[in-house]
Parts: C-alpha cells; sequence; structure tokens
C-alpha cells in the first residue's frame, strides 16, 4: 500500500471529514466570506487550488449531508 | 405478495416471543427487555419491537423460514408447528447474534454478565431445531452443518476481536464482508432444506442468502462508520476509503480523516454500488431457484438500494428533494468519552452540597436522630477542581462549614476532630476564593496535631482533646472507629505538603517516617478504612509530594524502597481484574498516582463506561466500614462519590 501523505491531502480531508461531523463548521466552509477563515483555523493555506478543490466537494457534501442523520430516542 | 405473507407471520408467532420473553427469571429478563429496546431500535422502522426485522429496508430473517416454506412447496405434516419452531429459532438467532455484539461494542451498555443470556438462547435455539430435526436423525446432514456453522462463526467473532485489537488487519476490504445474518439465515435455510427433504438446493439458497447479508452488512456498516471509526473498529466502508485514499489502517486513522477521504475519493457511491449489486445478485438467484417470496422481497429491496445509490451519486444538480424511502444513509454519533464525561460532571453539579454523598447516620449515633460528616464532599470538590471544574463557592461553603464544626468529623459536639477533615480542608483552601482566611482556626488544629505528633511520632486520626480535657465535659465514653489509618494519615500530609512554607516541615517528616515504615512493614495493610485500590492511589500520591518537597533525609531516603514495596502490592492486585465500575476505576486512578499509565488497561475504562446511568451516574459501592443500627458496621457507599471516582478514572484516560 503507498504511504498516506501527511500533507495536503490529510488536511483536506480532515477538513471535509469535520464538515460532515461538525455543523457550525459546515456551515463556515460553504459561505464564502468565512471560508477562507475556516480553513486556516485548520492550518490550510486558502490557495486557489485548495478552494477549488474545497467548492469542488462541497457539492458531494451538499449529498452527505442530506443523507445524514442523528438518531433521537424516547420510550 | 411477500409483505402479507410477512405480516401475517408476524401476527401470528409474535405472542411465542412475547411469551418466551415474559417466561424468563428475573435477571435474564432484565437483560431480555434491554435486548427488545435494542431490536426495536436498530431493526423496526416504527421503534416498535413488534414490528422488528419487517419491511424491505430490513434484513427478514424473521421471515425467511415462512416464505421458504411457500416458495419450495415443503409439504410439512403440521405446518403451523413448523411455522412456530422456525419463527423462534429465527427470533433467538437474531437475539443470540445482537447480544454478542452488544457485548463487543465498548460504546453498548452489555457486557459480560449478558453470557448467561447467550448462553440460554443458544439452547433454545437447539431445543427449537431439534422439535423439527430430531438429532440423530440418521441420513440427516442438519446437525452437523449446525455444528459446523456454529463453530465457524464464533470463529469469525474471535478473528472480528482480533481485528479489533489491530493485531490481523486486512486491508482489503472484501475481507470485511461478512453479513451479521449470515449464520443465522443460512440455518434457517438448512432447517427448512432438511425439513422438505430438498436439500440438493440448499447450497444455492445459502449462497443468495450469504450475498444479501453482505449487502445489508454494507448497509449498517455505512449508517455506523463514524462511530466504527471512533471506536477502531474496521469494516467494509472504512476499508474501502481507506484503499482509495491510500490512508493505512493501523494505526486506527482519525474518523475525519476517513470521512473526508469518503467525499474527496467519491467512494460512498462505489461502496453502496456493491451492496447494490449483492442484491442485484441474490435476487438473480432467486429468480433461478423460482423461489417467489424471496424473489419479490428483493425486488424492493433493489428498488430501496437503487434510491440509496442515487441519493449519493455525484450528478451535477441539488440533491434530491423526494422524501426517500428508507432512513438516513449515515449517522453521526458523538463520541462515548467525552459524552460520558460531560454527562458525569452535569450529575456531580446538579446538587451542589452533594448532600447525597455525607456520610449520613440515623441509627442514633451520639443519641441524636442524625448525625452527617461532609468530609466526601470534600473529596469529590478536590476531583473536580483536579479537572478544572471551577466549584469555588462550593469550596468556600464546605471550607466555611468545617471550620464552623472545628474540624470534628460529623456534625455534632460529641464527634472529634480527625485528621481527614483537616487534610482535606488544607488540599482545597488554594481553590478557595480567599485562599487565606480561617487562618486561626486552622492553626489552632494545626497546632494540636503538631503537638500528637511530636509526642507520638504518628499522624493520628481523630484529634481528640484538642484543648485539654474539659471539667463540664458531659459526653459519654465514645468508641472511635478507625484510628491508625495510614491512608488518613497520608491525606493529612498531602494537605500539609500542599501548604506552602515549612511552618510545618517537622510534623511532616516525624508523619512521613512513621507511616512509611509502617507502609515498608505491611504494605497496603497500613490502610484501614478505605478499598485498598484507593489507599494505594493516595499512597502513590504521598510519595511523589514527599520527593517534590524534597522532605528530609529520613522520609526522603526511604521513598524508593516504599514505593518498590507498594509497585508490588499495585501488580498482585491488578493481577485479579477489577470488575465493577469503582474498582475498575480506582486501579486506573492508582496506576496513575504510581506513575505506572501503562498498566491501564484499556478493558477498565469499559467497565465503568458500560455500567453509567442515563443521569450520568454510577450506582454507588462500598468504599469505607462505618458504624450502623445495632451496634454493628456496614459499608458507606455513595452514587455521588462513586460517580466522582468513575469521572476522575475516565478523565485521566481521556488525558492519555
Amino acid at each position: 500500500m503507498s504511504t498516506y501523505s501527511q500533507g495536503g491531502d490529510s488536511k483536506l480531508h480532515e477538513l471535509l471529514g469535520k464538515a460532515i461531523t461538525d455543523q457550525e463548521f459546515a456551515s463556515r466552509i460553504v459561505d464564502p466570506e468565512r471560508q477562507a477563515a475556516a480553513l486556516e483555523e485548520l492550518g490550510i493555506d486558502p490557495t486557489p487550488e485548495v478552494l477549488e478543490e474545497l467548492n469542488h466537494s462541497i457539492h458531494h457534501l451538499r449529498h452527505l449531508w442530506e443523507s445524514f442523520g442523528t438518531p433521537k430516542l424516547a420510550s | 405478495m411477500w409483505q402479507e405473507s410477512q405480516r401475517r407471520t408476524h401476527e401470528a408467532h409474535w405472542p411465542e416471543i412475547e411469551r418466551f420473553f415474559s417466561s424468563l427469571p428475573p435477571r435474564l429478563f432484565r437483560q431480555a427487555k434491554l435486548l427488545e429496546y435494542d431490536f426495536a431500535f436498530r431493526y423496526a422502522a416504527t421503534g416498535q419491537f413488534r414490528h422488528a426485522f419487517m419491511g424491505a429496508d430490513q434484513f427478514p430473517i424473521l421471515s425467511l423460514a415462512g416464505w421458504l416454506l411457500d416458495d419450495l412447496g415443503v409439504p410439512t405434516t403440521d405446518r403451523a408447528d413448523a411455522d412456530r419452531h422456525l419463527f423462534l429459532a429465527s427470533f433467538l438467532l437474531a437475539a443470540r447474534v445482537q447480544t454478542i455484539e452488544g457485548i463487543l461494542d465498548p460504546s453498548s451498555f452489555s457486557d459480560e454478565s449478558h453470557i448467561g443470556l447467550l448462553e440460554f438462547f443458544s439452547t433454545c435455539i437447539f431445543l427449537e431445531f431439534a422439535h423439527l430435526i430430531p438429532s440423530g436423525s440418521s441420513g440427516s446432514p442438519f446437525w452437523e452443518q449446525y455444528q459446523a456453522l456454529t463453530a465457524r462463526d464464533l470463529d469469525r467473532l474471535l478473528e472480528r476481536r482480533e481485528r479489533q485489537a489491530g493485531t490481523d488487519l486486512d486491508d482489503e476490504p472484501d475481507a470485511y464482508l461478512n453479513g451479521r445474518w449470515a449464520a443465522p439465515a443460512r440455518l434457517v435455510a438448512l432447517a427448512v432444506t432438511e425439513i422438505g427433504g430438498v436439500t440438493t438446493a440448499a447450497a444455492g439458497i445459502c449462497a443468495m442468502l450469504d450475498g444479501l447479508a453482505a449487502a445489508f452488512q454494507i448497509r449498517d456498516d455505512v449508517e455506523t462508520m463514524h462511530r466504527d471509526l471512533q471506536h477502531g473498529r474496521v469494516t467494509y466502508p472504512i476499508a474501502t476509503v481507506a484503499r482509495a485514499a491510500h490512508i493505512p489502517l493501523h494505526p486506527p486513522p482519525e474518523p475525519n480523516q476517513i470521512l473526508g477521504a469518503m467525499v474527496a475519493t467519491r467512494s460512498l457511491p462505489t461502496i453502496l454500488a456493491k451492496a447494490e449489486a449483492l442484491v442485484l445478485d441474490s435476487a438473480r438467484c432467486a429468480r433461478e431457484l423460482d423461489l417467489m417470496s424471496v424473489g419479490s422481497y428483493l425486488d424492493d429491496v433493489r428498488a430501496i438500494s437503487a434510491e440509496q445509490l442515487n441519493r449519493v451519486s455525484p450528478v451535477d444538480g441539488p440533491p434530491p428533494s423526494a422524501t426517500p424511502r428508507s432512513g438516513p444513509l449515515m449517522r453521526t454519533f458523538e463520541p462515548t468519552l467525552p459524552k460520558a464525561l460531560d454527562m458525569a460532571q452535569r450529575f456531580l453539579l446538579s446538587e451542589r452540597t452533594f448532600r447525597e454523598s455525607w456520610e449520613t447516620h440515623r441509627e442514633g449515633m451520639f443519641g441524636s436522630g442524625e448525625v452527617a460528616s461532609r468530609y466526601p464532599a470534600g473529596l469529590i470538590l478536590e476531583i473536580l477542581h483536579g479537572r478544572g471544574v471551577d466549584v469555588t463557592r462550593e469550596t468556600d461553603d464546605f471550607l466555611a462549614f468545617t471550620v464552623a464544626n472545628d474540624f470534628r468529623y460529623y456534625d455534632h459536639p460529641w464527634s472529634d476532630a480527625d485528621s481527614d477533615t483537616v487534610g482535606v480542608f488544607l488540599r482545597l483552601r488554594r481553590y478557595a476564593s480567599s485562599p487565606t482566611e480561617h487562618e486561626d482556626a486552622l492553626a489552632r488544629v494545626l497546632g494540636c496535631l503538631e503537638r500528637q505528633i511530636g509526642a507520638t511520632g504518628a499522624v493520628p486520626v481523630w484529634i481528640a482533646d484538642c484543648d485539654g480535657p474539659s471539667t463540664d465535659d458531659v459526653r459519654p465514653p465514645i468508641v472511635a472507629l478507625g484510628e491508625g489509618c495510614g491512608t488518613v494519615a497520608a491525606h493529612l500530609l498531602i494537605g500539609l505538603l500542599t501548604v506552602a512554607g515549612d511552618r510545618y516541615r517537622g510534623a511532616v517528616e516525624s508523619g512521613a517516617s512513621h507511616l512509611l515504615d509502617r507502609l515498608r512493614h505491611v504494605g497496603v495493610g497500613a490502610n484501614v478504612n478505605y478499598p485498598p485500590l484507593f489507599a494505594l492511589a493516595v499512597f502513590f500520591r504521598l510519595l511523589a509530594l514527599l520527593e517534590q518537597r524534597n522532605v528530609g533525609r529520613g522520609p526522603a531516603a526511604d521513598i524508593g524502597t516504599t514505593r518498590t514495596r507498594l509497585l508490588a502490592e499495585l501488580h498482585a492486585r491488578l493481577e485479579a481484574a477489577p470488575v465493577t465500575p469503582q474498582a475498575s476505576a480506582l486501579a486506573a486512578i492508582a496506576c496513575r498516582h504510581a506513575g505506572q499509565s501503562d498498566l491501564v488497561d484499556p478493558r477498565w475504562m469499559t467497565t465503568v463506561l458500560k455500567q453509567q446511568r442515563s443521569d450520568g451516574s454510577w450506582i454507588g459501592e462500598p468504599f469505607a466500614a462505618a458504624p450502623n443500627r445495632g451496634g454493628w458496621v456496614s459499608w458507606y457507599s455513595s452514587t455521588t462519590l462513586t460517580s466522582a471516582l468513575c469521572y476522575e478514572a475516565l478523565a485521566g484516560s481521556s488525558d492519555a
């Protein structure tokens, strides 16, 4: 198996993973005005390439968000 | 057609399950009741137990036997009898699977105590099948297959345990495709084909069911992916994403890394496409075998699979807005440990006097209707401060009360002051809003203690006759229990060592020398009042402080040998694995104070987590012997104190 890059891929994955599990964070990365700050918070330089990759993934994230649920129980 | 048949079978035989559960003896019944709710929550769209395993979005473990009997046209002399036994056997097989998974899941509330229930299910499964296929029937392959399948399934569980421990990880996603319902479904199919004398169809049916079980497993594993990642479990979806993103499976990847990689590599459609392909293949098998009911059910499963795949497929445009036929594909789960800690902390802070923890006596101590010691509340405050929780106001109140009560252990004028109370006062003082308050009162009781230590060399438990015997003292003779407890002495010495300056250095050196000498001679036998593991934690804490404060030549020279002696005792005590939450917590706390965090067994924290109640607390466990009715002694226990100890242990494991 190839080794996992601890650089760009790893950071982007962390960012996208956080966007799946943290709604508040997710709302920031879909907002163009707050997006760069959210990236910097995770130590990611918001270069045009990174932003393009992120915005491309946001389309898929939106599909995923529709598929998520949190169980709520009451007896 | 399958829905109607499923509904009829459930209606006809569900009372059998209700009778089965209600006939269980009390302890098994209690465990089985939780299982009922597990089934209702996980496998019933309505959340009702009686609807478990119904519908096209559930694996039809309870319906398979009836459908196969119909589809294979099995001539049975007593169809109702066969239906009944097979339905119950199917249910029990499912119950066995769920119970095993609960025990293995550290975030669940099932533990090894459920082994008895498991054994009972296994016996009943055997009996249900034996009603229909007598054991030892000549020419019958069923029981040999039963034995082999059961052994293989258990072996797979062991394999899964090893994988969870990270010792046998496979990078190949297909290695994680074993469906949890595969073995139960196979057994049901084998029984049906045996009863019907159509064993030649068994292999094809089993292959079809294996595929279907694997497809459902993928869906289930997608749904619980977040939780599986939190627990370091590897499943088919996780292995698929890891492979696509070149992420190694060991050490366990961070949950967000895998979830993010799933988005970046567009792996989810690939994973769900695999599930859909398995369903399609099963449907093809069903058609080839002429299984009409199973086939029509699979058509509906196919439709759901296709819809789920469509929901996540990377097509342009907004996400599908129509209400889906199935529930959420994935769920987010709060990590177990932070959640448990938050619950425990909020429980501890829900009543700020910690009244439940007070050692209260209503048996007539000192001839009074009610006497209490607030000392345990001091221990709880100390634990909370240690975790950075702001309980300053509560600490101020505790210290003020202690001074007003003249450092007595109990809130009665006949009670003596004691070293535990003075010790916890000293340890808490630095957290007060005015740490120098109560200086005079403290100096008075410490002066008294200093004189007593000077006279005997040892720290007393009870600080009696502090101001000399009073001529008008009407107090009758009182038997004070627990004198000579080394843990109390250690508690006081820790308190004195936290006081800045050298004012009490002489008393500390003398008391510490005496205590360390005892510890070297009798080990944890020097403890009288507390659970031994708690005492060990306190002793290790004292040794560390003595070293840190570089206290006098005498004790300092003996710290190393004392520690060696106590470490041997710690190791010996850990050989008998702790079984309760408090014992597990104390074991972990003792190891950490001993500087031996590597000895902390993760299973201890699992024991703690599995016994937490929904209000965040743990049931109180025996902590100290205390007087009780009729001149006897019984165990003091407190839900709040046990909960504080469990909280401290969990918080420590969270730091690790």
